[in-house]
């Protein structure tokens, strides 16, 4: 009974021409037709929420796997190599039981038995068949187009059929069609070195998109690349013979010669497959709010597809409608395809271009642009009332999304008129924080535009993980975690998404995930509960991990050393790379290394040095910083130590460009030299630097002395600044001409070079030890106010004192040259045989053991 | 496709699942005691083919991977050891050490290497005989 059973079973299996993997009988098959972008973008979102549930089988007419057709162009114009336009390898496939069959074409659906034909005659049965056919080009009807050498501009075929007929001297090559393609096209040509025409039917390139002040900068970008643009100009015939394409014939009667023509006048939804199998059809192959055709068990996405009389040829709606559909299969009836309002964003030829909304101006719009001809910069914004209804933007399109969402959302822009033009950042800054309260965000609404999140993303992320905190949100998205400019926004959205729940900054944000306290609460703590040490602080506050993480344990390790500084050894695997190596590690993993020059006063014996140390070591690159220092970068890290023992005995002291840590003192010549001089500025800061070197801080410190108010040491834009004038000296905190410039406060003047010294030593010791770690003086003067450095450092002289005597104190210990401590502990040698301190030596042969690992070895 | 978009190369995951055949074992060596490798930080160990960080972890656990940050190639050695992770000197990715998996949100993954105790000294299976082995630098004492 049971053999009678399994047989004909087998049978049916084995004649169903399934290589890999068995099907499984529990499981739905399903067959999509097209193994383009969207095709597996579809197959991708459904697997990722129903890995079980399906046998899928994936045609593809192409004999390729699926590859990124948008990138064709970065192929074409030679960015990219082939190999970079891979989506998914056949790894991919086998890892998901999925039945990859590329270069087969399917010819006939049929609907009542539920099976799809092949053009090798195979039949595929499906439970549920998707079609994702795509398009093709569209080709005009004129004579001599099936002529060698016309192609299009639609895959791996046609790229490859152009490569080589650029390939020669002299080769001519005509593109039909003015569209994003066949710019492509033309930029990429023109890139392989190809003589390019561009032949565009309207009177402007791109007019689908663009309107005709940024199409006139479009074609002179064209003609810079010395590519020929015709507009108005209609093709009417292609001429050659049987050795291929010879000429372009328009309607005027002139002939332009060419090797290789390239049609790019549009593209075709593939329906024809659809239409023979008696689906319902328009101009694509018609789907509902479900994706479904009229036939339920057969889907239709992609550009094949027409939904609500819409067919979609750019790739977020395209997008869209996979993700919807693949969650609609999943849980049927439970959301639907509403259309997507597409803006584009393009980058043509290496021009960035946005358009969304209206293109052309109605009888009531009102037109506001922004015209930098010479930059190669427009704006254009339609107006209509108190609503955005259009924008273009040609050469820069960074507040793209931010106009999309006033369109989409029909927003009132009535007090945001006067800044629209100039963009988001503009408006903001004008409005400072109303704007984010006062405009509804949409679920696709950038918020992050470092990091690229949307709203419904952090969202998603906020039910899916049940996040309260900002922090959690960060961890998780990213969002907010660069910049911190949206902060304010993301903070709102957690807000709105969990009302009460949400855990908002009112008190200050803790440390890290590791603990619930802040900053202030951890320092505070520190001399309050006698804690010496970095294990001691987490077990007392209860850390939730066991050692920390990159973020705390710097934070501790700083506010360890700032409380206690003659007896905390600083923890070196809690300091940062930099501050362990004492160089600044680069890109490419090699160091930079930058002496100290007091006040940036050098001698012919340093410069030797330098000039020695640059050559014994082969340094590639040899800079003078923005502090007046020199840098030396590319060092390898195995040079470090001989590179510092050699700079150390010509008399440099490290120069910390590296820490957070007193940088530089800049100076200018002041007094000594200068004709406008007020007062020795080069010896005020020498001797600051002397007094301040060797510091650990928050964040960095950058200082600068003047000579006069001219200010060329740009005391304004510096975390301690002091400028010279006649009667003494002004001195300044909380500058940074950094991420966020800020002009320096001034803090008080002074007149002898001993109070700029205890100023200096006082505020320096004020920072230490209120600032959070990683809060730079600007921040910091910004948070606790200007008035309370005053009461601690102008008006308090006795508090004055006090805190310069701590910093120098403190000083005692930290000025020893990091580079000097190294050297001796080099040449010490106290290291086992296996090791040594920084791998001048590498122990030559290893013991070798072989075999394999033993069963369940390793961590 | 006629037209890009601005989040053309979203997640596009490029799922790199190589099922070859079973490649034959690799060679396993003795590189170093277990103490040799400093709490919270990492030895380098140089082959031919790649550059491998063994990890020791506040635990006592060892973990050896390649030095390379899926991100941009940074030297995971050089970065901060706090639990079963390191985060990266260049851009603060975390790498998870006993996967090699990267942290949310962001993806990717870095070759691991089996590492075993034998008689408190190191063995780790690599591709081939190490060149030598650096060790961190030592913390100058003040």
């Amino acid at each position: 009974m049971a053999q009678m059973l399994l047989s004909p079973f087998n049978l049916n299996r084995s004649s169903m021409t399934l290589p890999t993997p068995p099907p499984s009988p529990s499981r739905e098959r399903l067959v999509c037709v097209g193994n383009g972008l969207v095709g597996h973008r579809a197959i991708r979102d459904l697997l990722s929420r129903a890995p079980e549930r399906f046998d899928v089988t994936i045609f593809g007419e192409e004999p390729h796997d699926c590859y990124d057709r948008i990138r064709l162009s970065a192929v074409l114009s030679g960015e990219l190599a082939l190999t970079d336009l891979s989506v998914a390898n056949r790894a991919w496939y086998q890892s998901r039981r999925i039945e990859l069959r590329t270069g087969v074409r399917i010819t006939r659906i049929d609907r009542t038995r539920k099976t799809v034909t092949d053009d090798e005659g195979r039949v595929t049965p499906y439970d549920h068949l998707l079609l994702c056919t795509g398009s093709s080009a569209r080709i005009l009807a004129i004579p001599g187009v099936e002529l060698n050498g016309v192609v299009t501009f639609r895959n791996l075929h046609d790229v490859d059929s152009m490569i080589q007929a650029s390939q020669g001297s002299n080769r001519r090559a005509i593109v039909i069609g003015g569209g994003l393609l066949g710019l492509e096209a033309a930029a990429g040509l023109r890139k392989r070195g190809m003589d390019v025409t561009v032949l565009q039917l309207p009177h402007q390139l791109m007019e689908r998109q663009l309107d005709g002040d940024a199409a006139e900068l479009l074609r002179r970008f064209f003609v810079k690349l010395g590519a020929a643009v015709r507009l108005n100009a209609e093709t009417t015939a292609i001429v050659g013979d049987e050795t291929g394409v010879r000429a372009v014939r328009l309607s005027t009667g002139e002939e332009l010669p060419a090797d290789l023509v390239v049609m790019a006048v549009g593209i075709v939804p593939r329906i024809e497959l659809a239409k023979s199998a008696g689906l319902l059809c328009g101009s694509g192959i018609i789907v509902n709010d479900r994706l479904r055709t009229s036939d339920p068990s057969i889907s239709a996405l992609g550009e094949c597809a027409e939904h609500r009389g819409h067919v979609y040829g750019l790739v977020a709606p395209l997008y869209e409608m996979a993700r919807v559909w693949a969650e609609e299969i999943v849980r049927p009836y439970s959301v639907g395809y509403a259309g997507t309002e597409a803006s584009a964003r393009l980058k043509v030829g290496g021009v960035d271009v946005f358009s969304a909304g209206q293109i052309e101006p109605g009888p009531a719009t009102e037109v506001v642009t922004f015209r930098d001809t010479a930059r190669g910069h427009c704006k254009t914004l339609l107006v209509d009332g108190n609503r955005l209804r259009g924008a273009i933007l040609y050469g820069n399109a960074t507040d793209g999304a931010w106009y999309a969402r006033m369109i989409r959302e029909r927003m009132d822009i009535a007090d945001l008129r006067d800044v629209l033009i100039h963009g988001q950042a503009f408006a903001d800054a004008m409005r400072k924080d109303s704007t984010v309260v006062s405009v509804p965000l949409s679920d696709e609404a950038e918020i992050c535009g470092c990091n690229g999140v949307c709203k419904k993303e952090i969202v998603q992320a906020i039910w899916t993980h049940r996040l309260t905190s900002l922090a959690e949100i960060r961890h998780q998205t990213k969002a907010s975690a660069s910049c911190g400019s949206c902060t304010k926004l993301v903070e709102q959205i957690l807000v709105e998404t969990r009302g009460k729940e949400a855990k908002t900054t009112s008190k200050a944000p803790p440390v890290c995930h590791c603990t619930e306290l802040s900053h202030d609460e951890v320092r505070t703590a520190v001399p309050e509960q006698n804690l010496k040490t970095i294990a001691a602080v987490m077990q007392a506050l209860e850390w939730k991990t066991p050692d920390g993480c990159h973020v705390c344990r710097p934070a501790l390790n700083y506010y360890l050393l700032c409380a206690w500084p003659t007896e905390y050894e600083d923890h070196t695997p809690s300091r940062v790379v930099n501050e362990r190596l004492h160089a600044n590690i680069q890109r490419d993993g090699t160091y930079s290394v930058v002496p100290r020059m007091w006040g940036g006063l050098t001698s012919p014996d340093e410069l030797r040095a330098i000039a020695y140390v640059a050559e014994k070591f082969a340094v590639p690159t040899v800079k003078i910083t923005g502090g007046q220092r020199i840098d030396l970068l590319g060092v390898r890290k195995e040079d470090l130590p001989a590179v510092w023992s050699d700079l150390g005995r010509a008399g440099f002291v490290s120069g910390h460009a590296y820490g957070k840590a007193v940088r530089t003192v800049k100076t200018c010549v002041g007094s000594e030299w200068c004709r406008f001089g007020t007062q020795d500025s080069t010896a005020m800061g020498i001797a600051i630097e002397k007094a301040c070197w060797g510091a650990w801080t928050p964040h960095k410190v950058k200082m600068a002395v003047s000579g006069c108010p001219r200010n060329c040491a740009e005391s304004g834009v510096k975390d301690f600044g002091v400028v010279a004038v006649e009667s003494g000296w002004e001195l300044y905190v909380g500058g940074n001409g950094g991420t966020k410039v800020r002009v320096a406060d001034l803090l008080c003047k002074v007149t002898t070079a001993d109070e700029v010294l205890e100023h200096t030593m006082a505020f320096m010791q004020f920072y230490r030890e209120n600032a959070r770690y990683l809060e730079r003086t600007s921040t910091w003067v910004d948070r606790v106010g200007l008035d309370a450095i005053r009461n601690k450092i102008v008006d308090d002289p006795a508090g004055r004192q006090s805190l310069a005597r701590k910093f120098q104190a403190s000083q005692e210990v930290a000025q020893v040259d990091p580079w000097a401590q190294i050297s001796s502990a080099e040449s010490e040698d106290d290291v086992s045989s296996y090791s040594t301190t920084t791998g001048s030596k590498i122990r030559q042969h290893l013991p070798v053991i072989t075999g394999s690992p033993s069963e369940g070895a390793g961590p | 496709m006629t037209d890009k978009f601005d989040d053309e190369n979203e997640d596009d995951e490029y799922e790199d699942e190589e099922q070859e055949l079973e490649p034959p074992p690799l060679p396993r060596f003795r590189v170093a005691r277990k103490e040799d490798i400093p709490i919270q930080r990492a030895c380098i160990l140089r082959c031919r083919e790649v550059t491998v960080a063994l990890f020791r972890t506040h635990d006592g656990h060892l973990f050896a991977l390649e030095d390379r940050c899926p991100h941009q190639g940074g030297p995971l050695s050089e970065g901060i050891v706090h639990g079963h992770r390191v985060t990266c000197p260049l851009h603060n990715w975390v790498i998870d050490l006993p996967t090699g998996e990267a942290q949310a949100p962001d993806r990717g993954s870095v070759r691991t290497f089996a590492v075993e105790v034998v008689d408190d000294e190191v063995v780790i299976t690599l591709p081939s005989e190490p060149l030598g082995i650096i060790a961190p630098q030592v913390a100058p004492t003040a």
